[in-house]
Order: structure tokens, then C-alpha cells, then sequence
């Protein structure tokens, strides 16, 4: 895998705050979708606005295969650099009609050619009928689609996405995630996204470059992001849903037994930890499996007694917080939080498998 | 009844000054409208400056700037041999900076209520900066182009005190219908006065009336308060 796409700037909004992007590199190639994940305010939407040349950094450099995009003083404009920008709010020219928007970059073909183009991609998106019609007259996933077959008409070497979705409701959002998803497959333009939702960092990334406070704090797969964050701000970013300190007492092969908050956890971790060490133990609510206290058998290794703090009911499944020597949280069904008359103060045993206890080793303890 | 002589002068200086400053006024308005300069605040309070001072005190800084002993007025003398004061010229001159406000805040409004966005989303679609001006900024700007022009039109052609001033009161040269109400009414021709006077109310009221429709229609705000 080539890295084509080279990142490294540095940047101080007046009177605000840095991002400060360090070598970072992608593989800009092919059909590949990277997501600059982070919350907002963590510099996604600036890294992406530098790349399109709308943003000039206060020093540093891109390249993109071999061709500078910035150099310090030098800073090629947006005009220049062929890349397809997709705005948040989609930027539709609201005095144009939407095959007018799409044909609206296509200057330097020839009008034949550029009708091609133009219905080629209206096609592709399923707009046809819309190709008369003013912005204001469709729908927002329309738009979207419209923003996109105008980014990709030109046939941009890069396309970038900010926030593609957000603009919409919460269910043409599901609907479109996975659309979005196989249109930039088939666009087979490599693709750079900035969203801050983690389903759509899950749906749609081939590679995650998780930002935060200005910062890269890691880049890899999608699972081994989400999976194993590699410090306590990723997994919070990343929405770990519990994260302990804990101390590392002894290892065992990959088995680990880690004190958190003086309650003894088996974790597998698969990179040799001395005693002594201090360790984030990070636990997803999902993988929390409740009980009523001693009367189950199973394979998890942790089994802990504890209660019930609180519950609260959110998007058809219910999050219970627990208290079981530290602050445990855990997702149920509806059906499940009956049968097990879950209320605050019931007596609960929470079982946690091995590999769902993710140790993230933090400073050694002589 | 009319003084036609008067009312096409008026015109004619009106559509002159409008012409000037769109050519002028469009510039700063878009210079005002996209800078983050400090420089901004006195350049707008220079603009503005016109409507809060009184006529004549633009008119006499403007007849000892412009006048033949005036540092301008010797200046263009000897350039151009042109003599600025108590000609049409002058007048012209008069009107332009009097009318600056009224032309230069419709348009920067008009220019400010373009999405920032779309002017970036033109740049990535590889179209120039002025191709973007022409292609998006102007037609989503017009109607504050529109009330600008409108206005700065309509605003000269009521003028009385700067052109007075700076004109004085020449048939055919600077003699306005401003000016021509004035002396008919000291020669107590109340006759002449009243029918000039009821054609600049008319046309007033017509211009103002089609600029409040363009208003509401757009929803965009056009006419910003004088700051």
C-alpha cells in the first residue's frame, strides 16, 4: 500500500485553539474510504478543509503522490487540486436547478460531453427526475445525493466528505449510511470522511484516523480502532462505555488479572504486562451479560455481585448502571430488564468474558 | 408647468452617479463584506458619514476641496482644465460621495447574505475566483445590487443642499429639480413649485414602494440601518 497522501500541518486559530496534525499518512488510492473520526471541535473538519485548500496551515506540508499541495509559504488553490468536496450542508447552488449544479464544474468539457456527464451521473443516483428541479424543491437525502453526483461528475482524484450525513433525520441517515457506503465503492475515488457518529465511522471506513483536542490519537482498521484503543481518550472518544483504572497483579500466558477498584478481572491481553502496572480496563455496556446473583452457571470468567444504581431507557434498549465495587454500565433488552425486574437497588451478578475486558496499560508502577 | 430642462438634468445626474457607483461601490461593498481587516470599521464610518452629516457641511468641504484655490480643484484644473465647482462635473462629483451610503450598504449587505459555503464549494469545483463573482455571488446578490442602484438613483435625484453648494443654481448645468423647486418657490411661483414637487413625490413613492415588494418577496434584508 502506497501512502500517497501525506499530512502534516500545524495550525492556530487566532485567539483559539491548534490542530496539529504529525506525518499522518494515508493510502489515497483505489477505492478506499478513510474516516477522520472525533468529537467535534477535535480538528477533523479543519484537516479536511486544509486538504481541499480552503484552510491554509501556518506551516507544514501536504502532498498528495508526489504533487505539494502546501509548503510552508506555497499553498496550492483549491482550483487546482482536482479533489471533490463534499460541505456538511451540502452547498447546493439554490439558484440553479440540480442538473445545472452537476454540470456546474464541468466548464472545460465540451457541451456534448459535459451532458454526458451530466446524465451519466444523475443516472448513477438515482436523480433523474429531479434533474429540473431547484435544491430547495427536494428532499435532504436528495441533496446529499446531488452534492455527491456534483463532487463526482468532475472525477476527482480525492473526495471529501464532511459530516456527510448529519444534515439528515435520523432514518434516511440509517438508510443512507449504507448507500453512502457502496456509492463510494463504486465511485472507486478514494475517499476521506469526517463524522463524529461511530456507526457511520463503523459503516463506512476502510481505515479510522481517530482525532482529538487538535490531535491524531490513532489510525488502523475500523475493528482494531474500536477494539483496542490504544489510550484512555481513544476509548472514551470511542465510546468504551466503562473505563477503570486498574493495576496489573499477574499474567498468565494472555490471561491477566487486574485489580480495578478492588475487584479482581480476567482480562486477555496478548502483550506481555508486568505486576504493578496501571491499566485502563475498558468494558462495553453490549458485552455486560446480567443475572440474578449465584443462581447461573456459564463460561465467563468474571462474575461479579453488585446492584443496580439506575436505569434508563434509550433508542429501544435500556442502560443500567451498575455498582459492583466500580462504576459498571450495561445494555439490556426491554424483555430482558423485566424478567429480571431490574430497578434501582435490585441484587445482580454482572458476567463479563476474558476477551471483552480490554486492558489499555498506562504508566508502569515500579 | 414643468421646468424639463431641470428634470432631465436630474436624470441624467442620477443615472451618471448610479453608473459611477456600481462602478466603485461594488469593489468596497465586496471589500467590506469579506474582510477581517481592522481597517473595516472606519472604512464603513466613512461611507456612512454622508448620512449623518448635515448637507451642507459635505457641500462646503467639498467646494473648498474642489474649488479652483482647493488642493483637488487646482489639481484636476491643471491636469484636465476642468473646473469642478459650479459645473455638472462637480455636481457629479457631489453626488457620488453623498450617495455612497445608499449604494454601498444595500450591496455589502447583499454580498454578506451569500453563503460562505457556496462561494468555497465553486472554488472546489475548480471554477476561478471571478467566475465564482459572476456565476454565484451575483445572482444571489442582486436584490441588494438591485436596492443599491435603486437607491443611490433615486437619492440623487432628491439632493437639494450639496448641490447647492457645490453647483449652485445654473440652467442646465447644475440646475436640479431640487433646486428648481427652491427658486420657484423665494420667486413665489408656488404654481411651478407644486407640480415639480408633486412629480419627485410621485416618482419617490413608486421607487420606494417597488423596493419594500422586492424586499418581502426576496425575505432578504436589503436595506440595512444606517450604523
Amino acid at each position: 500500500m502506497a501512502e500517497s497522501l501525506l499530512i502534516d500541518f500545524s495550525l492556530r486559530y487566532p485567539g483559539g485553539p491548534l490542530v496539529c496534525v504529525d506525518e499522518l499518512r494515508m493510502a489515497a488510492d483505489g477505492c478506499k474510504v478513510a474516516v477522520l473520526f472525533g468529537a467535534s471541535g477535535s480538528g477533523k473538519t479543519t484537516v479536511l478543509r486544509v486538504l481541499a485548500g480552503l484552510t491554509r496551515p501556518d506551516s507544514g506540508r501536504v502532498t498528495f503522490h508526489g504533487e505539494t499541495w502546501f509548503d510552508n509559504g506555497h499553498c496550492l488553490p483549491p482550483q487546482e487540486r482536482n479533489i471533490g468536496f463534499v460541505s456538511q450542508d451540502y452547498a447546493l447552488f439554490p439558484h440553479l436547478t440540480v442538473s445545472q449544479n452537476v454540470a456546474y464544474g464541468l466548464g472545460r468539457l465540451s457541451r456534448g460531453e459535459r451532458d454526458v456527464r451530466v446524465r451519466d451521473s444523475l443516472a448513477w443516483l438515482g436523480l433523474d427526475e429531479f434533474a429540473g428541479r431547484r435544491p430547495a424543491e427536494i428532499s435532504g437525502g436528495q441533496q446529499q445525493r446531488v452534492a455527491l453526483a456534483r463532487a463526482v461528475a468532475r472525477r476527482p482524484r480525492l473526495l471529501l466528505l464532511d459530516e456527510p450525513l448529519s444534515a439528515l433525520d435520523a432514518p434516511t441517515r440509517r438508510h443512507l449510511r449504507g448507500e453512502l457506503h457502496a456509492l463510494l465503492e463504486r465511485a472507486g475515488i478514494p475517499s476521506i470522511v469526517v463524522t463524529h457518529d461511530p456507526a457511520e465511522a463503523l459503516a463506512l471506513a476502510d481505515e479510522i484516523v481517530l482525532m482529538h483536542d487538535g490531535r491524531v490519537l490513532q489510525t488502523g482498521k475500523p475493528s482494531d480502532v474500536f477494539n483496542h484503543p490504544s489510550s484512555v481518550e481513544a476509548a472514551q472518544i470511542l465510546g468504551v462505555d466503562t473505563v477503570v483504572d486498574g493495576i496489573v497483579e499477574s499474567q498468565d500466558g494472555v490471561l491477566v488479572t487486574v485489580n480495578a477498584g478492588g475487584v479482581r478481572l480476567t482480562a486477555v491481553c496478548h502483550e506481555p504486562l508486568p505486576a504493578g502496572c496501571a491499566a485502563a480496563v475498558c468494558i462495553r455496556a453490549e458485552d455486560v451479560v446480567l443475572a440474578p446473583p449465584r443462581t447461573v452457571v456459564g463460561s465467563a470468567r468474571n462474575r461479579l455481585e453488585g446492584t443496580v444504581i439506575g436505569a434508563v431507557e434509550e433508542a429501544g434498549l435500556v442502560r443500567i448502571a451498575l455498582d459492583c465495587g466500580f462504576f459498571l454500565r450495561a445494555t439490556l433488552t426491554r424483555q430482558s430488564c423485566e424478567e429480571l425486574d431490574i430497578r434501582a437497588g435490585t441484587p445482580i451478578e454482572a458476567m463479563i468474558k476474558a476477551p471483552n475486558v480490554h486492558l489499555i496499560p498506562r504508566i508502569f508502577i515500579p | 408647468m414643468f421646468d424639463w430642462q431641470a428634470i432631465r438634468l436630474t436624470f441624467l445626474l442620477a443615472a451618471t452617479t448610479a453608473a459611477i457607483l456600481i462602478a466603485v461601490g461594488l469593489p468596497v461593498a465586496w471589500w467590506l463584506a469579506s474582510t477581517r481587516s481592522r481597517g473595516r470599521g472606519w472604512v464603513e464610518a466613512v461611507v456612512a458619514l454622508p448620512l449623518v452629516l448635515p448637507p451642507t457641511v459635505i457641500g462646503f468641504y467639498l467646494l473648498v476641496l474642489l474649488g479652483p484655490r482647493g488642493p483637488v480643484g487646482m489639481a484636476i484644473e491643471s491636469v484636465l482644465g476642468l473646473r469642478l465647482v459650479f459645473s455638472f462635473s462637480g455636481i457629479v462629483v457631489a453626488s457620488v460621495l453623498y450617495s455612497m451610503p445608499f449604494a454601498v450598504q444595500p450591496f455589502t449587505a447583499g454580498f454578506r447574505a451569500v453563503d460562505r459555503r457556496l462561494i468555497e464549494a465553486s472554488w472546489c469545483l475548480g471554477v476561478s475566483r471571478l467566475s465564482t463573482f459572476f456565476r454565484i455571488i451575483l445572482p444571489l446578490s442582486w436584490p441588494g445590487l438591485m436596492a443599491g442602484i435603486v437607491l443611490s438613483f433615486s437619492h440623487t435625484v432628491g439632493e437639494f443642499g450639496v448641490i447647492l453648494m457645490v453647483g449652485g443654481n445654473i440652467p442646465g448645468a447644475t440646475r436640479t429639480i431640487s433646486v428648481s423647486i427652491y427658486d420657484s418657490v423665494q420667486a413665489m411661483d408656488y404654481s411651478a413649485a407644486g407640480w415639480t414637487a408633486g412629480l419627485l413625490l410621485v416618482f419617490s413613492f413608486l421607487v420606494l414602494s417597488a423596493m419594500y415588494s422586492l424586499q418581502t418577496r426576496t425575505r432578504t434584508p436589503v436595506w440595512p440601518k444606517a450604523s
